[in-house]
């Protein structure tokens, strides 16, 4: 179900399934393509593997296996990973020392995640 | 004279200890409760969305996001359960209510509802046609419950048994998988009051429900165990005292 154009890629890093279900049915609703990863290994291993990247990459920081800091510095250390933008959607309030485009925190603001998300895939 | 200044120094940094584990278990229970509810809160935010876009949904889609957020609810009224249970258990205040039950049909009952799609094929359930007891048939829900939802998570995906029987004087429920297991240094800690067992801060989880599980299964006036190895997997073992029906327990044999 989707608004019938569409608008760009965006790649969910979540180990919430409920948020990861939620979020994408709004994302895919408001018209763009949704990627899915249950944690930061995931999400590396389907960005390695798939071109072309995603717009934009809505990433929380508490995943098992590979948190949402140490995939940042992993995203980085590739150049081509390295441009893709990242959002960081998290429970904690203690979010220093992650570098991102905008940090968001849950229970999100959908109408603020959607701004940041249409300025990154328009 | 120096002994006892020695032992308050003890006791106080005992204090502070405990006081700071407590701080951290609530920080962590609040991070715990932010994320049902914020699925809860895309999911409402969404079906608002839909119902105000182009393109309403079918009847079919809206069905399946309302039971998505009711699963969310059910998250959460868990969790608050759950603090309720630790605030209850450290006042001393757990009251049971005995009644008499069909432990099986019980059992059976809890295993269902831990079914979704990815784990049905994976959990099986051994159990008498029917086991009547006096208990707690919802504190024994909750242990059944607890433990089956550890080894669902803490299991790999690898098959999960649940086993129920009984001898003339014990009920025996039994939760084996064959997942991450415990170290046998953590053995005991696991079932500690705000432990945390996570190598780094950033993954920190409080094991607070197994704690609740031995607390509830010990007020039951029974006992649990645990036999586990590293990347095999962990057997749980609980026994509860058969009861007659005036309540006390059936002498052996």
């Amino acid at each position: 179900m989707t608004n019938g154009r569409h608008k760009g890629t965006i790649m969910v890093v979540d180990d919430d399934q409920g948020a990861m279900e939620a979020l994408s049915d709004i994302l895919e609703y408001e018209g763009y393509q949704v990627q899915r990863a249950q944690n930061g290994l995931q999400a590396l291993e389907h960005l390695q593997t798939t071109r072309p990247s995603p717009d934009l990459i809505i990433l929380d920081l508490l995943m098992p296996v590979m948190d949402g800091w140490e995939f940042r510095v992993r995203q980085k250390e590739d150049p081509e990973l390295a441009k893709v933008p990242v959002l960081v959607v998290t429970a904690i309030a203690a979010t220093a020392g992650i570098d991102a485009v905008s940090v968001l925190h849950k229970p999100v603001d959908v109408d603020a995640l959607l701004r940041t998300v249409a300025r990154y895939c328009n | 004279m120096v002994r006892q200044n020695l032992n308050s120094t003890a006791v106080q940094k005992k204090l502070e200890a405990e006081l700071q584990a407590r701080d951290e278990f609530f920080s962590a229970i609040a991070h715990e409760l932010r994320n049902p509810l914020n699925a809860l809160h895309l999911t409402v935010a969404g079906l608002l969305r839909a119902h105000g876009g182009a393109m309403p949904l079918s009847s079919e889609q809206v069905v399946a996001r309302l039971t998505r957020a009711s699963t969310q609810v059910s998250r959460l009224a868990k969790l608050v359960d759950e603090m309720l249970d630790v605030s209850r258990i450290s006042a001393g205040r757990l009251i049971l209510q005995l009644d008499d039950f069909d432990a099986s049909t019980v059992l059976a009952e809890v295993v269902e509802r831990a079914k979704d799609p990815a784990n049905a094929s994976l959990i099986s359930l051994s159990r008498p046609p029917s086991l009547l007891i006096r208990c707690d048939r919802t504190r024994f829900a909750q242990i059944a419950s607890n433990l089956l939802s550890n080894a669902i998570v803490y299991g790999l995906q690898r098959p999960i048994e649940v086993r129920l029987d009984s001898d003339p004087s014990t009920i025996r429920l039994e939760v084996v998988d064959h997942g991450i297991g415990i170290a046998e240094a953590d053995q005991e800690r696991i079932f500690e009051r705000f432990v945390k067992l996570a190598k780094d801060d950033a993954n920190v989880r409080f094991g607070i429900g197994l704690w609740i599980t031995r607390a509830v299964v010990r007020a039951l006036k029974g006992d649990i165990h645990v036999a586990s190895q590293p990347d095999r997997g962990s057997t749980f073992v609980v026994k509860l005292p058969k009861l007659d029906p005036a309540g006390t327990p059936v002498p052996s044999e």
